[in-house]
């Protein structure tokens, strides 16, 4: 039973048998390569494969039967084979005598021969090779020039100026040449001697081409290699090759006919190799109309237009993920997990954009048909990428999923009434500079012999009634359960102490490098009696600038975001330890989004009303207190003074009447 | 060989000529479709392959002897249909009185070397 295939031919649905429709293909591709060799040959062969189609279709509707073999023959002697047609017609006007006069630069002005305006094509006329050549190297260009500089595209400048200046003319299809890939000598995709087939040059040479920057940097890492996989990938250098190498292998076509072995060694080619039955190449055809090729276009730009702005989106978040890595790479801390976040950035994030930025130039190229190998792959990796991706996230979450605080509280007994603060550590200079850098996530992370030191402290002041200092350190940690979690936050260690009135504070955290970060952080409360102040230095506030903090319900980060920094270390907060739960709400909101700050300033400003009415209370009621121990120290002191007017005047009459009783004895003696 | 190729040459030369007088002379009498043509000319004896005629037809349309447009039709994407425009009529007037006087001329040779 012969296969039948369904095909869209000309707008037209045609059910034809699969040996019938090679032989139609091998046909008109006879007929496009004798027509485009003459001037408006183009358009003949347009007209001819419309006519073609509803010849086709004719046949078809005749009959519920696929169209066979025998009919393609019947059609083949209604046109015509190129060999009848040449005695037919000799004068032809060809293009060989029109084109040696007119070697300048033009844009090609065939539909079929151009993508957007005919630029690209007409550049490759003009130095006769392939135009998916030049194609793919304005491609490319604008590609790695949007990564670079976001703020012009010489690329596309340089496209839509050509299109401008350029005048458009019909070109010849002059390839004398073009890239195969080739099957007879080849060690992975025949890509490298493909190459040197086209340039003429022997195969080791382009091979060597394409291996020195991975040998180069295998050796230049070697020591960095096994704890650095992801840098493999994103030193841009040698990864290039590697890229272009899959991509040149994806839609450089592979030679099957003797027709593309001459054309990739650019021997010339004559009508009667191409009419030669050995020809077994099958081209895609072109089954559109003038709209659908309109629609096509508008599609690549609307293509070209997403993925100007995903490139540099994808390529920021993988920078991201690469910057990050030293972070990411004491959470990850198991090789199964650290394989499975490759995993998924490469599968997960990388493939899709490769993935679109292959089918787009798979399109320019002209190839329609879906590659099915290269899609299941494509498939199978992505989804390889999506199970990374959801093991990961079920690894992490489930070393992490709960959230403990251990705080441990210290009085103080400054006798001053200022409190300086010091940092502990010295001081790093280059964190200056580094907020402006790019890396400026690397500056959390500073790995020891043995532990990780971390910047995840953070520096809270509130105002107490006490009239001592106190100093409240909160460690906290994510766990698989509350007891593991309390673990990991024991297990930081934070340095911090008292010498006279000068408290001397870390901006580090250090972690054992043992075991996985747990994002392990300190929150240091200082409550500052009242009257009382605190003096931070400015070096240590410096320190603090380059932090991150975790907690249960956000991740923050501060660089350089100096405003937000000042009124959080700054400001001593105005509240009492009873209200500390709005003071966190409000902190915890106020980093957040604007209208959110402004609810956040309402209840501060809710706060201090009510703040200064208890304040103004209390005074009062000082005031009336004071009044009364007034009234009644005076009363006590009147009591006393009468009590003691009492006292003497008993005194007096006491010593007078011992006084009377002495002289009454006398005078009796004397008697 | 170089014998064989002039005479083709000569054959071919004078079919061409020929065949581009007859598809004007279809198409001055009304529109036509390139395939109705072809059928015409074989009807007439004129042995022709569409893949000769829609070359004819385009370089004649270059040159501005014809013009078309694309009219719809049934089932399918709009046909192509040729018609001859001003130049194109005075052109075939030229082939007609030339062609009247060459036909006059071979015959009267033709007959008189017969005879």
């Amino acid at each position: 039973m012969e296969k039948i295939v369904q095909i869209n031919y000309q707008g037209r649905n045609i059910s034809i048998e699969e040996n019938a429709y090679n032989d139609f293909q091998q046909y008109e591709n006879e007929l496009k390569a004798y027509f485009l060799k003459e001037v408006g040959g183009e358009e003949t062969f347009t007209d001819l494969q419309y006519r073609m189609g509803e010849i086709l279709e004719q046949k078809n509707s005749s009959g519920t039967q696929p169209i066979t073999q025998a009919d393609i023959n019947e059609l083949i002697n209604t046109i015509g084979k190129p060999s009848d047609l040449d005695d037919e017609q000799p004068s032809g006007e060809k293009y060989e005598q029109a084109s040696t006069e007119k070697k300048r630069l033009y844009r090609n002005k065939y539909k079929q021969g151009k993508v957007i305006a005919g630029v690209c094509s007409g550049i490759a006329n003009y130095f006769s090779i392939d135009p998916i050549a030049v194609r793919l190297v304005f491609v490319l260009f604008t590609i790695f020039n949007i990564a670079t500089f976001f703020s012009f595209n010489l690329g596309i400048l340089a496209y839509i100026l050509l299109w401008i200046v350029l005048p458009s003319a019909y070109l010849k299809d002059n390839i004398t040449r073009k890239l195969f890939r080739n099957p007879k000598d080849k060690v992975l995709g025949g890509v490298c001697s493909g190459i040197a087939q086209f340039f003429n040059t022997e195969t080791w040479i382009i091979r060597l081409v394409f291996l020195a920057p991975f040998v180069l940097g295998i050796i230049t890492n070697n020591s960095s290699f096994g704890g650095h996989d992801i840098h493999f990938i994103s030193t841009s250098f040698y990864g290039i090759t590697f890229i272009s190498y899959l991509i040149l292998w994806i839609i450089v076509p592979i030679a099957k006919s003797p027709t593309d072995f001459m054309l990739l060694k650019g021997e010339p080619i004559n009508i009667s190799t191409i009419q030669n039955p050995i020809s077994m190449e099958k081209v895609t055809q072109n089954s559109n109309s003038g709209i659908n090729k309109f629609l096509k276009v508008i599609a690549y730009i609307v293509i070209i237009c997403f993925l100007l702005f995903m490139i540099p989106i994808a390529f920021g978040v993988l920078m991201g993920a690469f910057f990050s890595y030293n972070l990411a790479d004491i959470i990850l801390f198991s090789s199964l997990n650290k394989t499975l976040a490759i995993f998924t950035i490469l599968f997960f994030i990388l493939l899709p954009v490769v993935g679109i930025i292959i089918w787009l130039i798979r399109r320019i190229a002209g190839y329609t048909k879906p590659n099915r190998p290269l899609r299941v792959m494509f498939t199978g990796l992505n989804i390889l990428g999506w199970v990374s991706l959801v093991l990961l996230v079920a690894n992490l979450v489930k070393e992490n999923n709960t959230y403990i605080t251990k705080p441990t509280s210290q009085k103080f007994n400054v006798l001053t009434d200022t409190l300086y603060i010091q940092a502990i550590d010295p001081d790093s200079s280059s964190s200056e500079q580094v907020i402006f850098s790019g890396n400026a996530l690397d500056q959390i992370l500073h790995r020891t012999a043995n532990d990780n030191e971390i910047r995840a402290v953070r520096i809270k002041y509130k105002r107490t009634k006490d009239s001592l200092f106190k100093v409240v350190i909160e460690k906290s940690a994510f766990g698989s359960k509350r007891l593991t979690a309390s673990e990991h936050a024991e297990a930081a260690r934070y340095e911090y102490r008292l010498d006279g009135n000068t408290l001397y504070l870390s901006a580090i955290l250090a972690v054992s490098n043992k075991m996985p970060y747990h994002f392990q952080n300190v929150k240091v409360t200082i409550y500052v009696p009242e009257n009382k102040a605190v003096h931070v230095s400015d070096n240590f506030r410096r320190q603090l600038k380059h932090s991150v903090m975790f907690n249960k319900k956000n991740f923050k980060y501060n660089v350089d975001d100096d405003e937000n920094y000042d009124e959080d270390i700054l400001v001593i907060d105005d509240t009492d330890e009873d209200e500390l739960i709005i003071e966190d709400d409000v902190i915890r909101i106020k980093d957040q989004t604007n209208d959110i700050t402004i609810r956040s300033d309402n209840a501060k400003e809710a706060k201090e009303i009510l703040d200064d009415a208890e304040r103004e209370a209390k005074l009062e009621i000082e005031a009336a207190q004071r009044e009364l121990e007034e009234t009644n120290r005076s009363v006590q002191q009147q009591l006393e003074e009468s009590k003691r007017a009492t006292q003497e005047r008993i005194d007096e009459a006491k010593r007078k009447m011992e006084e009377s009783k002495r002289e009454a004895k006398r005078k009796l003696e004397n008697r | 060989m170089a014998t064989a190729t002039n005479t083709d040459n000569i054959l071919s030369q004078m079919k061409k000529g020929v065949l581009e007088f007859a598809i004007l002379s279809i198409i001055q009498r009304g529109e036509a479709y390139p395939s109705d043509i072809a059928s015409e000319l074989k009807e007439s004896g004129m042995q022709v392959l569409e893949g000769t005629l829609y070359p004819l037809l385009t370089r004649l349309k270059n040159a501005g002897y014809l013009d078309y447009r694309w009219v719809e039709s049934t089932g399918g994407p709009p046909r192509k249909y040729f018609s001859m425009s001003e130049s194109g009529k005075a052109f075939y007037q030229s082939l007609e009185t030339t062609w009247q006087e060459l036909s006059k001329a071979v015959n009267t040779i033709t007959q008189t070397k017969t005879n």
